[in-house]
């Protein structure tokens, strides 16, 4: 007979048994959490960049410190670029003649930008589609995102004060290709053109803005310029191609989709377990029948064969039933995500499946073909010699599964030193919580040693899971770890991010004012004293770049951009102050004095003096405005950034940077009643932006919220999962404990009892797992609080005791209702073994 | 054998019988039987494979139920009562000896004795189970698991736990049905050694007439009746 045909003869004879049923539940698991993972991160990063070149709108974006000189663009086209200039800049959107202003973020361009890919917009107000447009707006015209429309009230063909000019919303902008993100990416965004921005007079000398050149032209031409140009660049200037443009967000996603990736793994190699716990259920009971056939008469080959179509057919359906789970699962994920990060997601590719297939064939091969192969060697002589001539060998396994799981981790990281991290953090954990189980189980040893636990069915439990002291480890490994990332997660969003909230001065600022130039200060100061009777102090700021470390020029690889962070790529916000403000306390060195004033010196912040790795004695180079210099740094400050005022990473002594231009900041609390105040305010100086904190504030919020929920959803998996192993555990050892349960019954033990027994073993389990889990989110949550966030943290110990009991309430339900059949074992099946 | 409780039957079974249907068949194993046995008496069924013993031994343990008739097990009739209520009467009265041992793999010899005790919630449980193993020659091997254990051993396991809860009434499948000569020799002459010392009622289910020649009566079945 065909080995496909006897395979499927023998399957549908048997029908799905339990171990079975659990081999295709476990691979759905896997599979389901794989396809819902790749799914979701696919359709992000189809919404990040839709195509190459578009995340840059150009092949080649120069940025400048200012405007592009007309020699320079002539250059350019005389070499075959073409050419489009843009400026970004936050600012305040007025609505003419009414009380609303709104913080955006307003990018000016030239009618050709961009120059690949398309801007979407609307000029219909319900229409969400959009229509595509290959350029800017023209002069005298905006497109503003939805976001300005609604708080600022206005409609379609309404204008919008942007500085001292009025123009028309002609267009709802839907996307544009280079959406940065970021602190100006947060604001919504309104696109001019470029030529109406002098007539606003919202950029002076001195004013944050990003100056931007795009170029696109044939790969050569765009190659050969920029080697030839690279070198000349001047000080402030930078190249990067569409490949090399990592904007935060992308990076922050990219993390964000390891992460997610690594969460769906802990799923999978969980579910991985359940699988080799149930094939090698499979091969047990497939052992005497091989040893029967083969006495028949079957070779190898064929049974080989028969078994591999058996896996094949059990795996398919574990796969198609996992790929539709993990396709609503993905909907899920995307609409808890897609809000938070402002991305329209295009709809789920069926592409984007095949990883979560090869999850599936990897997790089937490594962890269940083994065994099952394994089978295959069945001793004939087993017919008469029974289990005396061998059981199946399982050290067969464990190579490939580890091999596996390492192929599988290596993949979905795809770097070599994170998989190292990766799989010796796995590891560690494992041992820890392993160790930490078999610690629990001495304890409870000895417990029943000195007969502390009382007898009956509550001590049969408990001595049941000492019986098993692997499985019970392994159990609590599994749980364990799910539930610590599952309570971790869980703290973040809500404990963490109340106490951050509630540790914030209910009098603390609320607003930002920035750019005000330093012939209204008078001005502004007497305004904010006679009308909102508010005197706050005002600090200067002058925009400059940090150049040198030491006398010598900070290194420009990717690995130690990364490590300075935005200091080295950004411009920074210099300042100078005399009196040490109160919510900045200095930590090494010391404060300037009244002989400093004039002098080369600069106190930083910590923060900046670990990622530069310099300290008290150093210099910095600095480019402010085409002019360098060098200070040394006399102290290093902590600063309270709670304080929620302006506060710098660099200060220098007052009277050394008075000849560079200088806008000056500062921070107030408005009040619902000053709002009418403040907007007359920003009529009057329409060159001053002011920055909502509290709706930053909020929306950071809702990103940490929002993926903290993500990964807890990817997590649900992990936790089904472990569900999962405690079956395949139960079923395992089935034969084991209906034989335990017949004894028992005919020593005169009730059903209740027996019912305790395993209510006080799954309980235990439970109780074992979620309190180790306990312990590493609260130790975790009170680190990341109090040694990194500087927040009080009050244990909640009742919180955790509710979270522990769901848990173990939980867990011991699964382990009820797996074990049902058991408990209803006669006694007289003791007889009949 | 205890005169003064002769006159009690330990165990009185008028007209049973027990069919097992499969599909539209029934099969009756066995067909209107009057077993009793007086206490401290010992009493071996025999009979050829097949012939109900096993079953017979279930029956009257309270293992299973009748299909008629009805059974007394120390002086309590089994009708009516469900499978809890049998095992509560069985709790700390009755042990068992049985033809593949039984232990619990996962638990040591000593824990294996405890767990009749614990189940009929008698003090000093692991005292008690220690002294047994040690009046089955087992005072070296207390925690060593069943897979440590040669056959024999296992089986003297087994008496010790059956015997440690000092029963009214001993069941016994086969007990050297998958023992040597030699070791089954042993293990016979321990059980009814013990047997006597406790005056424990025995009966016993087994196919060597030798076994069965060390009993106060042998009954013999024969396709479900006695011969």
């Amino acid at each position: 007979m065909n080995s496909a045909r006897f395979a499927w003869l023998q399957l549908r004879r048997e029908g799905l048994r339990g171990d079975l049923l659990l081999l295709v539940a476990a691979v759905a698991i896997a599979v389901a959490a794989a396809a819902a993972v790749s799914l979701f991160t696919d359709r992000v990063r189809a919404a990040m960049a839709a195509g190459g070149g578009e995340a840059i709108a150009s092949d080649l974006r120069l940025e400048l410190r200012d405007r592009l000189a007309p020699d320079r663009r002539e250059a350019m086209q005389a070499a075959g670029l073409r050419v489009a200039e843009t400026v970004e800049f936050a600012s305040v959107g007025i609505q003419p003649g009414g009380e609303n202003t709104a913080l955006v973020s307003v990018k000016a361009v030239e009618p050709a930008y961009p120059l690949r890919g398309e801007v979407i917009i609307s000029r219909d107000a319900e229409d969400s589609s959009g229509q595509t447009i290959g350029s800017g707006p023209p002069a005298g015209a905006v497109w503003v995102e939805r976001r300005v429309l609604a708080e600022l009230d206005l409609r379609l063909g309404d204008r919008l004060q942007l500085g001292e000019s009025e123009l028309e919303i002609t267009a709802r902008l839907i996307a544009e290709p280079d959406r940065g993100a970021g602190f100006l990416g947060l604001a919504p965004r309104v696109l001019m053109n470029l030529a109406d921005v002098p007539a606003t007079k919202l950029l002076q000398p001195g004013s944050r803005a990003e100056y931007n050149v795009l170029l696109a032209g044939e790969p050569d031409v765009v190659r050969s310029w920029r080697a030839e140009t690279e070198p000349t660049l001047g000080r402030g200037e930078s190249m990067e191609s569409a490949s090399e443009a990592r904007p935060a967000l992308q990076r922050a996603l990219d993390r964000a989709e390891v992460f997610l990736d690594l969460s769906a793994l802990i799923a999978v190699i969980l579910a991985g377990i359940a699988i080799a716990m149930t094939a090698h259920q499979h091969a047990l009971r497939r052992y005497d029948e091989i040893a029967l056939i083969k006495s028949l008469g079957a070779r190898r080959g064929f049974l080989g064969r028969m078994l591999a179509w058996q896996l094949v057919m059990l795996g398919s359906a574990g796969i198609v039933l996992g790929l539709s789970l993990g396709w609503t699962a993905q909907a899920v994920l995307s609409g808890i995500a897609a809000r938070a990060l402002s991305l329209a997601l295009p709809g789920a590719s069926p592409l984007s499946l095949w990883p979560a297939l090869l999850t599936g064939a990897v997790i089937l091969g490594g962890f269940a073909w083994p065994l099952l192969a394994a089978a295959r060697n069945a001793p004939p002589l087993r017919v008469l010699q029974g289990s005396a001539a061998g059981d199946p060998a399982t050290r067969a396994l464990y190579p490939v599964a580890i091999l596996s799981v390492v192929g599988l981790v290596a993949w979905q990281t795809g770097d070599l030193l994170l998989c190292l991290y990766v799989l010796g953090g796995g590891l560690l954990s494992a041992i820890v919580l392993w160790a930490a189980a078999r610690l629990f189980l001495k304890g409870l040893g000895l417990l029943v040693d000195r007969a502390l636990v009382p007898v009956g069915g509550w001590r049969q439990g408990v001595t049941a899971l000492l019986r098993r002291p692997q499985q019970t480890s392994l159990l609590i490994v599994a749980f364990g770890i799910g539930l610590a990332v599952l309570f971790t997660l869980a703290i973040v969003r809500t404990d963490i991010l109340a106490s951050w909230e509630q540790s914030i001065d209910q009098d603390a600022p609320n607003r930002f004012l920035i750019n005000i130039a330093p012939d209204q200060l008078d001005q502004v100061e007497r305004y904010l004293s006679e009308q909102m009777n508010r005197s706050p102090e005002l600090y200067p700021m002058i925009r400059g770049r940090l150049t040198q470390r030491n006398g010598e020029a900070l290194p420009n690889d990717k690995v130690d951009r990364e490590e300075a962070g935005e200091l080295m790529r950004r411009e920074l916000n210099l300042s100078w102050q005399a009196e040490l403000k109160n919510d900045n306390r200095v930590v090494t060195g010391q404060w300037f004095t009244a002989e400093d004033h004039g002098r080369a010196l600069v106190s930083i912040d910590e923060s900046v003096a670990e990622r530069l790795n310099v300290g008290l004695g150093d210099s910095l180079g600095f480019d402010v405005a085409g002019e360098t210099f060098r200070a040394e740094i006399s102290s290093i400050r902590h600063i309270d950034w709670d304080s929620l005022q302006a506060n710098f990473y660099l200060i220098f002594p007052p009277g050394f940077l008075d000849d560079y231009p200088t806008t000056w900041i500062t921070s107030i609390k408005v009040e619902p009643a000053d709002e009418a105040a403040l907007s007359t305010l920003i009529r009057r100086f329409p060159n001053i932006s002011t920055l909502d904190i509290q709706v930053i504030l909020r929306q950071l919020e809702q990103v940490i919220d929002r993926v903290s929920l993500a990964v807890e959803f990817v997590f649900l998996f992990t936790l089904m999962a472990g569900v999962l192993v405690l079956l395949a555990a139960i079923q395992t050892t089935r034969h084991e404990r209906l034989r335990e349960a017949a004894v028992m019954r005919a020593l005169g033990a009730r059903a209740s009892l027996l019912r305790r027994a395993a209510l006080a073993e799954f309980l235990g389990v439970g109780l074992l797992s979620a309190l180790l889990a306990t312990l590493c989110a609260q130790t975790l949550a009170v680190v990341l609080a109090v040694q990194l966030l500087d927040l009080d943290y009050q244990l909640r110990p009742l919180v955790w005791l509710l979270a522990i009991g769901l848990a173990a309430g939980s867990i011991a339900t699964a382990g009820m209702l797996g074990i049902r059949g058991v408990l209803r074992q006669p006694a007289l099946a003791s007889l009949r073994d | 054998m205890q005169a003064s409780s002769e006159h009690k039957p330990a165990i009185q079974a008028l007209n049973i019988g027990k069919q097992v249907s499969s599909g539209e068949t029934s099969l009756t194993i066995l067909d209107n039987l009057d077993v009793e046995v007086a206490a401290g008496e010992s009493l071996a069924i025999v009979g050829s494979s097949g012939s109900g013993k096993s079953t017979l031994l279930g029956l009257l343990a309270g293992l299973d139920e009748v299909s008629s008739g009805e059974i007394r097990l120390l002086g309590q009739s089994l009708a009516g009562m469900d499978e809890d209520d049998r095992a509560a009467l069985r709790a700390g009265r009755v042990g068992f000896v049985f033809q593949s041992f039984q232990l619990l793999s996962g638990l040591t010899a000593v824990e294996n004795v405890m767990l009749s005790l614990e189940l009929s919630g008698q003090p000093d449980a692991r005292q008690r189970a220690s002294q047994a193993l040690e009046s089955v020659g087992l005072a070296h091997r207390l925690t060593h698991r069943p897979r440590q254990l040669s056959g024999g051993e296992q089986q003297r396991v087994a008496l010790a736990r059956a015997f440690a809860i000092r029963p009214q009434l001993l069941f016994a499948d086969e007990p050297t049905g998958n023992l040597d000569d030699k070791t089954s020799d042993s293990i016979s002459d321990l059980l009814f050694q013990m047997n006597r010392e406790t005056g424990t009622t025995l009966v016993m289910v087994t196919h060597d007439r030798e076994l069965a020649g060390h009993c106060d009566r042998c009954l013999t079945l024969s396709s479900g009746r006695l011969a």
